[in-house]
């Protein structure tokens, strides 16, 4: 019996593998704007599900589940760059990045949404793709973050308001939505 | 447009990046496994521990309160174990998922042992999984993208799926099964020192 249990738990396991990778690693990728990182979030995802696989596998929306271990993951990642970010030393802040800088110039130009997308930071970022790449509400989007609902809006705001300064930068006058 | 309106392009700007991302990538990452590279990089390593991580916990409770013995079941690629020690062992070729039991003597190998029999399926499919015998047979299995079966040979059934079997000179064997969507429609085995009927059983057990 426990051979049984053990190989179908393993079919199951290699089965949702096959199931969510692909979409798993697309939204990573949207969330993180960078394949390598997404995979690399994606393994790190399947790795953690795998440690609760009996549990995840009992539940309703196992992909769920993961999409909100990534989700996290994501975050993390975005909060722990940010924190090296910030460790830099002040002639090195005060030194313009010339490679941002041309991104800019470049997002400017062209007002590539892509670019765009890419300069945001990735809590607006995640925000923007659970809301409008997975389709999620304010309400699921606040559960799958643990975050209140007013976070999701104002973050989202935000987001929206960073695309839209960086896509036209010279528009004068935007109205303020409060969330 | 307020600041809650979606910048036009938002949506299409999403769709063209997750195209990157082919549909069958789950399929195509388990086939990388299923290959056990002689140097597997981190993200290998990282999904078969995931895979073995969940094979350990899903069995341990059951094996920990009933104290019988644990089945060593080495994932990807490899040789499996018999469980009480009394069973001879067998081989197996896995890939996305599926598990093709082998006759005794074949064990599974890195590269492909199959002469070019003018398939391009074999050497164009992403991964795959090999087994060959000390007699010099040989089989293999990948993935292949298609809509049709391939003409020619005779159109069997394995496992309920739509299949077709085709000699090739050399005394190589292919049979392409397919299997139901997302990613490759096709499962193409291919073995030299097996017979017809012998690929088609092993086809059938693996794809149940």
């Amino acid at each position: 019996m426990e051979w049984f249990n053990r190989a179908a738990a393993k079919r199951e396991f290699e089965a949702f593998v096959l199931e969510c990778t692909a979409p798993l690693l697309r939204t990573g990728y949207l969330m993180t704007w960078d394949r390598q990182l997404a995979e690399d979030l994606v393994q790190e995802t399947f790795v953690r599900v795998a440690r609760r696989w009996p549990r995840v596998r009992g539940m309703q929306h196992p992909a769920a589940y993961a999409r909100r271990v990534l989700a996290n993951l994501a975050l993390d990642h975005g909060s722990r760059t940010r924190r090296r970010r910030d460790e830099l030393s002040e002639e090195i802040i005060q030194t313009p990045d010339p490679a941002a800088e041309g991104q800019l110039r470049r997002v400017e130009g062209r007002r590539d949404i892509s670019a765009a997308l890419a300069g945001l930071p990735p809590r607006q970022r995640v925000m923007l793709v659970l809301r409008f790449w997975e389709d999620l509400s304010v309400a699921e989007t606040a559960v799958l973050l643990r975050c209140s609902e007013g976070t999701v809006k104002s973050t989202t705001s935000r987001g929206l308001a960073a695309l839209r300064a960086q896509l036209n930068p010279h528009e004068e006058s935007l109205e303020e939505v409060s969330p | 447009m307020t600041m809650t309106e979606i910048p036009p392009g938002l949506r299409d700007a999403f769709g063209d990046r997750a195209a990157e991302i082919p549909d069958d990538y789950g399929a195509v990452m388990l086939a990388r496994v299923g290959r056990q590279p002689r140097t597997p990089g981190p993200r290998v390593l990282a999904l078969s521990a995931a895979a073995l991580l969940a094979v350990a916990l899903a069995g341990s409770a059951l094996a920990l309160s009933r104290r019988q013995p644990v089945v060593n079941y080495p994932l990807l690629g490899s040789t499996a174990v018999a469980a009480s020690g009394s069973a001879p062992a067998t081989s197996d070729l896995r890939l996305a998922g599926y598990r093709f039991a082998l006759p005794a003597e074949f064990v599974p190998v890195a590269d492909n042992c199959l002469p070019d029999v003018g398939e391009p399926d074999i050497p164009m499919a992403p991964g795959g999984a090999f087994a060959s015998s000390p007699a010099g047979g040989c089989v293999s299995a990948v993935l292949v993208r298609g809509s049709a079966l391939p003409a020619g040979g005779r159109e069997v059934t394995v496992s309920g799926h739509p299949a077709r079997i085709l000699d090739r000179p050399g005394g190589v064997v292919l049979l392409y099964v397919s299997v139901p969507a997302p990613g490759p429609r096709f499962v193409l085995l291919a073995a030299r020192g097996l017979t017809a009927g012998q690929l088609i059983a092993i086809a059938d057990a693996g794809l149940r």
